[in-house]
C-alpha cells in the first residue's frame, strides 16, 4: 500500500519539528542542557538524522511538490483539502473551534492558490519547483498539523460537555489547540513570503561567487 | 578532513571599507600607529596561525577530549604546543595596556584576530577569552598592587584566568550563590564553596591560573546585593616571579558535554582557599558588568564563527558532490551527475549560511568599534552614547547571531545530507560546538528579556 500524501509530509515536517523541539528542550534545561548526563542533548543528536535519512528534508520536498502533487494535477492535494473543508463546514458553529476554522478555511484555499502558483511558474522555469518546495513543504505541514488541532479541541469539547473525571487533561487540549493556532501557525506566514519571491534570488549568484 | 581558510577579503571588506576602521583607528587616542598596513599584517598573520596550527587540532581535539586526574586536567594532544606557539608570538598582549606588557591595540583588532582562531578551533580559544575577560576584569577593578602582581604574567599568556561565577543551584539567579568569604585578619578572606560550568578551570597550558570568583562575605546581605568578587590564585605569586605555595582550589570534575570536548568545563572546589576583594565589598556583580557585555559579544562572534565554518564545509561540498541533475537540465553533462550546487534548495542552504556568517561578520565587527571608544575616547558625551548602544545592540548581538549560527551549522549538516551525521566530515562537531552559544552568558530568553529592558531605557 502507497502512503497517501499527507504521510509523505510527516516525515519531513515531522523530523525537523521534532528536532527543533529537542533543541527546545535542551533551551529549557539552560546550560545544564549541554551536560550528557542529562540526556536531552543525545535527544537532539539522535533526532538529527531524522531530517537526512530515507530522503532528506530537501528530497522529500521536492517529492511532495514535484511528484506527488503537481504530478496527480492536484488532484490529491484537493482530495484532502476537500476533507478538510468538509470538517469546517460540520464544526463551523462550534464556539470552541471559533478561531480555529476560520484559519483553516483560510489555509486551504491559500494551499490551493500557492500549488497552482508555483505550478504556473514550473512550467516556465522548473528552478521555480525547486526554490519553493521546502518553503511548501513545511507551510503544508503547518496546515495538516492545525487541522489535528483543531480536532483534537472539537474532541476535548465534546468530552468535557459530556461530563469527565479528567477535566484538567482535555481543558488542557484545548488550550494547547490555542497556542498552537496563535504561536505556531502563524509561522506560514514566512513561508508564504520566501515562496512569492521566486527562484532568481537563489539562482543569480555565480557558483564561483559564493565566496572569495 | 576539514579546512578552515580566513576569509581575508571579507574580513579587509568590513574594516577598510564598511567600517572605515583606517579613520576610527586615527581618532582614536593611543591607537594612531594601528594602519591599514599594521592591521593587514597582523589578519595575513593571524590567519597562518589560525589555519595552519589551530584548525588541525579541531577534530582531533574533539575525539580526545580533556582528561581529568587528581593531579589535574589535561588539554588533547597538540594543545599545549599551539599554546606555546600562541604565547611566543605575542598574540596574549594584543589589545592589553602597554603599562603591563600590553600592545595596547584596540579592541577591535584582537577581536578580528579572535574570530579567525574561534572559527577554526573554538574549543581552544576559550582559553584566550575567559583570560582576557580576566585580565580586564583586574584591569578595571584590582589595586595597583594586584595589577602589577599578577596582570603582566596573564598578558604574557604565562598565567591564564578564569570567571567563576555559577553554582549547582544558582545560574542566571546569582543573588542565590552559597559561596562564602570568611574575612582573615591579614586582610585577605578564606573562600568556600562550589562552582561548576568553568571553563578553562583547570588546565596544563599555563603555569598558574588565577580565578576571579563570586562570593558573599560572612554577614553581608542576602541576593545580590551582598556579592563580592575575589581574586584566587592557584599558585600564591613567590619571590622573583617564581611559583609559591599551592592554595586550597582543586577541580572536582570535569563534564562531560554536547561539544566543545577539547574545553575543560571544570567543578571547582574551594576549601578555604585564601582570596583578596577585587573592587568595593557587595559590589561584586556592577564590577562584572564589563566584562559580561565583552563575554557576550565573544558569544556573538562565536555564532558567525560556526556559521562561516559550515559555510566553507558545505560550499566545498556542494561544488564537488556529484548527484542528480539539475531541474532545468543537465549543467554537467561529461559527468555521471550535477554538482548539488545547481539545486535551488541547495543554494537557499548555503546563502542563509553566507548571510549570516558575512553579516554577523559587519555586526560584531561594529560592536567591536564601538567599544574601542568607549574604552579610549576621552569624550564623555559620545562615549555614553555609545555605552547606551552598545546595551541595547549587544544581548541582540549574542542571541540573535548564536541561534542563527546553530541554524547555519545545521544547514551545513544539511547540505552533506547523510554524510554530514559523520563525525569525521567536522559538520556535526560544528553544531555540537555551536549549542552551547545559546546556552551560556545567559540564555537567549534572558537576552531577550535584557534587550527589551534596555531598549525602553530600564
Amino acid at each position: 500500500m502507497k502512503a497517501p500524501p499527507v504521510f509523505r509530509r510527516a516525515k519531513a515536517f515531522l523530523t525537523e519539528q521534532g528536532h527543533d523541539s529537542a533543541n527546545l528542550a535542551v533551551q529549557c534545561f539552560g546550560g545544564h542542557g549541554y551536560i550528557r548526563e542529562t540526556g536531552v542533548e543525545q535527544n537532539v543528536r539522535d533526532a538529527r538524522i531524522g531530517c537526512l535519512y530515507e530522503g532528506t528534508t530537501g528530497i522529500q520536498a521536492l517529492d511532495l511538490i514535484g511528484r506527488k502533487i503537481l504530478g496527480t494535477q492536484g488532484a490529491r492535494l484537493n482530495n484532502y483539502t476537500k476533507t478538510i473543508n468538509a470538517f469546517c463546514e460540520a464544526n463551523q458553529e462550534n464556539p470552541v473551534a471559533a478561531g480555529f476554522i476560520s484559519e483553516l478555511v483560510k489555509h486551504t484555499k491559500e494551499w490551493g492558490e500557492l500549488t497552482m502558483q508555483i505550478a504556473g511558474g514550473a512550467m516556465k522555469n522548473p528552478d521555480e519547483l525547486g526554490a519553493a518546495s521546502v518553503d511548501f513543504l513545511m507551510y503544508s505541514g503547518y496546515v495538516v498539523l492545525a487541522y489535528y488541532w483543531a480536532q483534537a479541541a472539537i474532541v476535548a469539547d465534546k468530552a468535557l460537555q459530556a461530563g469527565t473525571t479528567e477535566e484538567d487533561f482535555y481543558k488542557a487540549k484545548i488550550t494547547t489547540a490555542k497556542f498552537y493556532f496563535q504561536r505556531l501557525l502563524p509561522k506560514t506566514r514566512g513561508h508564504v513570503a520566501t515562496m512569492n519571491s521566486g527562484a532568481k534570488n537563489l539562482m543569480e549568484l555565480d557558483a564561483d561567487h559564493f565566496a572569495f | 578532513m576539514t579546512v578552515y581558510q580566513a576569509p581575508q577579503r571579507d574580513m579587509k571588506f568590513v574594516m577598510d571599507e564598511l567600517l572605515d576602521m583606517p579613520s576610527h583607528y586615527a581618532s582614536l587616542p593611543g591607537c594612531e600607529d594601528a594602519s591599514v598596513e599594521i592591521i593587514d599584517a597582523i589578519r595575513e598573520e593571524g590567519a597562518k596561525f589560525a589555519t595552519n596550527v589551530l584548525a588541525p587540532l579541531n577534530r582531533t581535539g574533539d575525539e580526545e577530549g580533556c582528561s581529568w586526574s587528581e593531579e589535574g586536567v589535561k588539554a588533547p594532544s597538540g594543545f599545549r604546543e599551539a599554546y606555546d606557539q600562541f604565547r611566543e608570538a605575542g598574540w596574549p598582549s594584543l589589545m592589553h595596556d602597554p603599562e603591563f606588557g600590553g600592545q595596547g591595540l584596540p579592541f577591535s583588532v584582537a577581536n578580528m584576530f579572535l574570530e579567525m582562531c574561534g572559527t577554526a578551533n573554538y574549543s581552544w580559544a576559550t582559553h584566550t577569552g575567559v583570560t582576557g575577560g580576566a585580565i580586564e576584569t583586574l584591569h578595571a577593578w584590582g589595586t595597583e598592587e594586584q595589577k602589577n602582581t599578577y596582570i603582566p604574567k596573564m598578558v604574557e599568556g604565562i598565567w591564564s584566568g578564569t570567571m567563576c561565577l555559577t553554582e549547582s543551584h544558582a545560574g542566571t539567579d546569582l543573588g542565590l550563590l552559597r559561596t562564602k568569604a570568611e574575612p582573615q585578619e591579614d586582610g585577605s578572606y578564606n573562600i568556600s564553596g562550589t562552582k561548576i560550568f568553568i571553563t578553562q578551570g583547570e588546565q596544563d597550558l599555563s603555569d598558574n591560573i588565577i580565578h576571579i570568583v563570586i562570593a558573599r562575605i560572612a554577614g553581608a546581605p542576602a541576593g545580590t546585593k551582598g556579592i563580592s568578587l575575589f581574586l584566587v590564585p592557584k599558585f600564591f605569586p613567590g619571590a622573583n616571579g617564581e611559583l609559591g605555595e599551592r592554595n586550597t582550589v582543586t577541580c572536582g570534575a570535569i563534564e562531560h558535554k554536547m561539544g566543545l570536548n577539547a574545553s575543560p568545563t571544570c567543578v571547582m572546589n574551594f576549601d578555604g582557599a585564601k582570596g583578596y576583594l577585587i573592587g568595593p565589598a557587595n559590589k561584586g556583580l556592577q564590577c562584572m558588568f564589563t566584562f559580561m557585555n565583552n563575554a557576550r559579544l565573544g558569544c556573538a562572534g562565536q555564532g558567525l564563527g560556526h556559521a562561516e565554518f559550515g559555510f566553507q564545509q558545505s560550499l566545498a561540498y556542494a561544488k564537488d558532490r556529484l548527484q542528480m541533475r539539475a531541474l532545468t537540465g543537465p549543467k554537467n553533462p561529461e559527468l555521471m551527475a550535477d554538482p548539488i550546487i545547481v539545486h535551488p534548495d541547495v543554494r537557499r542552504m548555503l546563502l542563509t549560511q553566507k548571510c549570516i556568517a558575512e553579516g554577523g561578520r559587519m555586526f560584531t565587527y561594529d560592536i567591536a568599534k564601538m567599544l574601542d571608544v568607549v574604552q579610549r575616547s576621552t569624550d564623555e558625551e559620545v562615549k555614553a552614547e555609545l555605552d547606551d548602544a552598545l546595551g541595547l545592540l549587544t544581548p541582540i548581538a549574542k542571541a540573535f547571531l548564536t541561534e542563527q549560527g546553530h541554524d547555519s551549522a545545521n544547514l551545513a549538516v544539511q547540505c552533506f545530507g547523510g554524510h554530514g551525521y559523520i563525525r569525521e566530515t567536522g559538520v556535526e562537531q560544528n553544531v555540537r560546538d555551536a549549542r552551547i552559544g545559546c546556552l551560556y552568558e545567559g540564555t537567549t530568553g534572558i537576552q531577550a528579556c535584557q534587550s527589551l529592558l534596555n531598549g525602553a531605557g530600564a
